[in-house]
């Protein structure tokens, strides 16, 4: 996993709780890189969801919410770190739409061996998005926290659901995102 | 320590961890890219080598020559280049200019080439030049030169190809397209563009030419005779001689079989004109040996003069050719000049030519008929049918003009079936009018002869009009017949297979071969009516007369005798054994009412005194 995931991760501990909660997370977790990451790093994954348990472990809340949460504000600084992958597009449906085809090809052209999760999606009605989340990492409450931090940058009246989808490891999600401004539209 | 301190201490080395992380991941993929680019650089370099030592191959196998020339003098050359320009070595190419190597007659072009890359235009494509090899040969070659950078300078290479061997065979070809095979003079394209320039000239100039068509009198009767390759020696030495006798401006053409067009350029004065003429009749009727015989050819010139006669080559030519027949008809080693008077003649033919074409629809030809007499009893034994045109603004045209227009025309086979039927259809007529059977004589045209089934025909006719075929004679001329005996002889069979009575016509006239006469099925000879004219004032006509009656009564034949006009001529006739008599002298050829008028009459009166003849030796005929 690349390791801006994981200064995004410690700057919003150190920013939503204090440097010390910060500092106990990563003092108190079983890190292979001691938890010193750098952005043009790769880490793996783990250690992400050992950082976290560690935090819900200190603040009682659960890791599945500290996840959405860690979603929600990792999108809003993905707009600000790469504003590029924002400028063309113009709704919540249109962002998502391009992720895979779009987004991650660009992704990939800068970290050649970056593991990315793969998206598809369909309109069963102009209203309506089903969009399926497939990662080899059991990351689906971050997935649903990005699309949630995507609902909220486009400020779109988007009613999100999840299901989760079997799978033997890692996560298989299917979300349906409901466009409630669409009748409105007509 | 202060917790905060140990935190901040804690967050340092994390951070100094972080930075070192990166810093070490940042130099190792300079690394990375580093050894990229210098893998890359190493594959360009290789590639490039790879590329040179394909192009050297290429350039050192090349069938063509390529050279390179760098600062005005070649620098490079492969062993095609070698071989191409008969160096030892392509190393002996080396250090030669551009110019050097090109034949003087291209060193424009080769400038102008040079100077066209120097000044960076898009080189022309492949140009033919000549180039001069080290050991002085010159060279057909096919060339193209392109301006490129070698070894950092300015460069050209030149490829170039031997079209020596093409050249050689396109200018056989142009040969062989202009020129004559047997004889090697000038053909009829080349005539026609020389022609074409005299015609340029002489406008451009304010000169006169003259053309002249040449045409060998009895060529055909010589090729018959001597066979095809006397014919051809015929030919090349008539060339040859006409040749001579021309002057270099001029130029002589065969134009086809034993025709020849004389182009004379210039020409300052009649006389002059007049004088190479004089010495080309000469030239060709000296007698020349031929497989063994020594002939005497004869030729006639018909001549049309630029301007005056045409302002094209095919008007000149006509006119001359137009001239060269009217010279014909004057007899051998004639010139004619092109004049009104011929062009009015020609102008009428081609006016009848024309109108000939509608003459049967429009019913202006018409049969005119001529009682033959049998001069034992003076009775109407046969009738000769005489085609007359009757021309509604010319009036009465002979067929002596007409017929050979529709010769020519290839309107004779019509007109031809035409008479037959109807003649057929007139001597069934008066039959049904209650008049006595007497038979018909129709001329076939030597032109009829051709068609291949005139036999069946005449058998569709005789069926549609139900006329009883020993009622029809068929006439065929002497000349035709012996022509072409080999065809002649089978359609006679047939036609006498279906009964029709056949004579041969204008006899004495043509000449006659007595084997084939022997062996034609005829009925009657017809005796040319010059003989008949003469045969009161010329003993030597009535001996041939006399001859050809006792020769054709020992071959069982009859004759009828032409164009007897007096009294003297049928007396003398039917004192010579002539069977029966055609002519003036009993009646001119009438319409088929009058002839109606003398058949019912039946017969006529023979002349009963004994005419007093002018020559004593025809007293005792």
């Amino acid at each position: 996993m690349r390791g801006t995931i994981f200064r995004e991760l410690i700057d919003m501990i150190e920013k939503n709780y204090s440097l010390e909660l910060a500092d106990r997370v990563i003092s108190s977790s079983d890190l292979a890189t001691g938890g010193a990451y750098t952005a043009v790093g790769t880490y793996d994954h783990r250690e992400i969801i050992e950082l976290v348990e560690r935090l819900s472990h200190e603040t009682g809340v659960p890791g599945k919410d500290l996840l959405y949460a860690f979603g929600q504000h990792l999108f809003k600084r993905f707009a600000i770190l790469y504003p590029a992958f924002f400028a063309e597009q113009g709704s919540v449906f249109e962002f998502l739409s391009i992720l895979d085809c779009k987004i991650h090809v660009e992704v990939t052209k800068l970290y050649p061996d970056a593991e990315l999760p793969k998206f598809q999606h369909e309109f069963p009605t102009p209203d309506k998005m089903i969009f399926i989340y497939s990662s080899i990492r059991p990351f689906g409450d971050l997935a649903q926290g990005l699309i949630q931090g995507c609902i909220n940058y486009f400020a779109a009246d988007i009613a999100l659901t999840r299901e989760d989808l079997p799978c033997e490891s890692g996560a298989h999600v299917c979300f349906t995102l409901t466009d409630l401004a669409y009748a409105s539209h007509l | 320590m202060h917790p905060i301190f140990e935190l901040c201490e804690r967050r340092l080395a994390r951070e100094t961890s972080a930075r070192l992380q990166a810093e070490s991941l940042l130099e190792q993929k300079s690394l990375e890219l580093l050894e990229k680019k210098l893998h890359e650089a190493k594959l360009a370099e290789q590639a490039l080598r790879e590329s040179e030592k394909r192009y050297q191959l290429l350039v050192e196998l090349s069938t063509d020559a390529i050279l390179i020339e760098s600062e005005g003098r070649f620098i490079y050359a492969n062993a095609a280049a070698a071989r191409l320009f008969r160096a030892k070595d392509p190393s002996e190419l080396e250090g030669y200019r551009m110019q050097t190597i090109a034949a003087p007659n291209c060193w424009p072009a080769v400038s102008a080439a040079i100077n066209e890359l120097a000044e960076g235009k898009t080189p022309s494509i492949t140009t033919e030049e000549q180039a001069i090899c080290l050991d002085g040969t010159i060279v057909d070659i096919a060339v193209s030169r392109i301006a490129f950078t070698y070894r950092n300078k300015p460069a050209i290479q030149v490829v170039a190809r031997d079209i020596s061997e093409r050249k050689r065979l396109e200018m056989q070809l142009c040969y062989l397209a202009s020129h004559d095979t047997l004889t090697g003079l000038a053909n009829r394209n080349l005539l026609m563009d020389r022609l074409g320039q005299a015609i340029l000239y002489a406008k451009r100039y304010n000169t006169q030419f003259m053309v002249c068509f040449v045409d060998l009198d009895r060529f055909k009767w010589i090729n018959d005779t001597l066979g095809h390759d006397a014919g051809d020696q015929l030919l090349k030495n008539v060339s040859a001689r006409i040749a001579d006798s021309l002057r270099e401006s001029d130029t002589l053409a065969r134009f086809g079989g034993d025709e020849f067009v004389l182009l004379l350029q210039d020409i300052g004065s009649p006389a002059e004109a007049q004088s190479v003429l004089e010495r080309v009749i000469a030239a060709v009727s000296t007698p020349m040996q031929l497989v063994g015989n020594e002939l005497a050819v004869t030729c006639s010139i018909g001549c049309s003069v630029f301007p005056g006669n045409g302002e094209t080559a095919d008007e000149l030519l006509k006119c001359a050719d137009a001239a060269m027949y009217s010279a014909k008809e004057k007899g051998r080693s004639k010139v004619q000049i092109y004049d009104a008077e011929l062009q009015n003649l020609i102008c009428r033919r081609i006016k009848l030519g024309i109108e000939l074409q509608h003459a049967i629809e429009r019913e202006e030809l018409v049969l005119h008929y001529q009682p033959q007499i049998d001069l034992e009893n003076g009775d109407i034994v046969g009738i000769e049918a005489l085609l007359r045109w009757r021309h509604p603004e010319l009036g009465m045209i002979s067929p002596a003009e007409f017929i050979p227009i529709a010769e020519d025309t290839g309107l004779i086979t019509p007109i031809g079936e035409w008479v037959i039927m109807q003649a057929c259809a007139q001597n069934k007529a008066w039959q049904q009018e209650g008049l006595s059977p007497v038979r018909i004589a129709v001329n076939l045209s030597p032109k009829q002869l051709s068609r291949p089934d005139l036999d069946l025909f005449v058998s569709q006719c005789l069926a549609a009009t139900r006329l009883d075929p020993r009622c029809l004679e068929l006439e065929f001329t002497e000349s035709a017949s012996m022509d072409d005996p080999d065809t002649i002889l089978p359609l006679m069979r047939r036609l006498k297979k279906l009964g029709v009575a056949l004579s041969i016509d204008d006899f004495g006239t043509g000449y006659s071969n007595m084997q084939y006469l022997k062996s034609f099925p005829i009925d009657r000879l017809k005796l040319d009516g010059s003989f008949v004219r003469e045969i009161t004032t010329d003993p030597r006509s009535l001996a041939i007369a006399d001859a050809i009656v006792a020769m054709s009564h020992r071959l069982g034949l009859e004759v009828v005798a032409e164009m007897a006009e007096t009294e003297c001529q049928v007396q003398l006739l039917s004192s010579h054994g002539c069977d029966q008599v055609q002519g003036y002298y009993f009646s001119e050829p009438v319409t088929a009412d009058k002839c109606s008028e003398l058949l019912r009459a039946g017969r006529v009166a023979l002349p009963q005194q004994p005419c007093q003849l002018v020559s004593p030796h025809l007293a005792h005929g």
